[in-house]
């Protein structure tokens, strides 16, 4: 994923360079800009001038996708936990945190649209979960049995123990619809 | 591609042995798939394009890099939900480092486990 980030980090700054070169020489020689003009306008509806055209802006527009998607993407393979061992060293990533976690926060009743993200994997992971409930329960009794469940869950899974777990409570559901 | 070169060990010099990358990284591979606890190997976006594209890659979630006559191994993998992480990524390196060394007459420095995610029973 490195390599392709560079990549488009490299196409990206190719063609801000060449739309920015075009800009400064149209600005110096207008008539050129005029004389493009022109010839597209008397080109005729399927010539070759204004396939050109399209084809280059669409393949424009799918580099523009690709970008947005890949640095709009979150990265998940981030580290969140590293052990060393004997043989070398065991990584574990966010993701598969955010997954164990969220299985556990499944399996607790009363918690629906459960959402997971661990956050400052520098020093130590910390899980946020957020969650919706229903309107009749305790919530800091089912907070503390989601944060312990997801807790033990992880020290059996990865022999880690997470040590702050957060809660967002930001919505109440109808279990009944749900 | 990094070559490790071994000296043959002969009372004789015959020449030398020397090994790909690749191909550590292919034994190492074929190792950890057969660990318990592992569901699959984790080869990124190219490992999974070359998936689709029924290309058969045995080297899929491994870099190794060979130094002088050392090997340093990462083994990206997917996990089997259940599994004890700790337990699964010391048998890997366990079962690598015997059969890398067994086969290649190198040392296995490090290998080193990365676990991307673990995989969900559909049930």
């Amino acid at each position: 994923m490195t390599k392709l980030r560079k990549l488009l980090v490299f196409i990206s700054v190719f063609l801000t360079g060449v739309f920015s070169a075009f800009g400064v020489y149209s600005a110096l020689d207008t008539d050129f800009v005029y004389k493009i003009g022109v010839k597209i306008n008397n080109a005729s509806l399927f010539s070759g001038l204004r396939l050109g055209i399209l084809f280059v802006s669409l393949f424009f527009l799918a580099i523009i996708a690709v970008i947005i998607f890949t640095f709009g993407k979150k990265e998940k393979n981030i580290e969140a936990i590293r052990i060393a061992n004997a043989g070398g060293t065991v990584s574990i990533s966010a993701q598969t945190i955010e997954t164990l976690a969220k299985l556990e926060a499944q399996n607790t009743p009363d918690i629906y649209d459960i959402r997971i993200d661990v956050v400052d994997t520098d020093t130590k992971p910390v899980i946020e979960v957020r969650a919706k409930v229903p309107p009749t329960i305790s919530i800091p009794s089912i907070s503390v049995l989601l944060q312990e469940n997801i807790r033990n869950k992880i020290m059996e899974a990865t022999g880690t123990d997470i040590e702050n777990i957060k809660i967002l409570i930001d919505g109440i559901v109808d279990p009944e619809k749900k | 591609m990094a070559i490790g070169e071994l000296a043959t060990e002969n009372s004789e010099n015959l020449g030398t042995l020397r090994v790909t990358d690749d191909v550590i990284a292919i034994i190492a591979g074929l190792a950890t798939v057969e660990v318990d606890g592992v569901y699959s190997m984790s080869g990124g976006l190219t490992g999974g394009i070359a998936e689709v594209l029924g290309i058969k890659n045995l080297s899929k979630g491994i870099k190794a890099e060979t130094k002088e006559n050392d090997i340093y191994i990462n083994i990206y993998i997917i996990a089997e939900f259940g599994a004890r992480i700790p337990e699964v990524a010391w048998n890997i390196q366990e079962k690598v480092k015997k059969t890398v060394e067994r086969m290649t007459g190198m040392r296995v420095m490090e290998a080193n486990i990365h676990v991307q995610s673990v995989n969900i029973p559909k049930d």
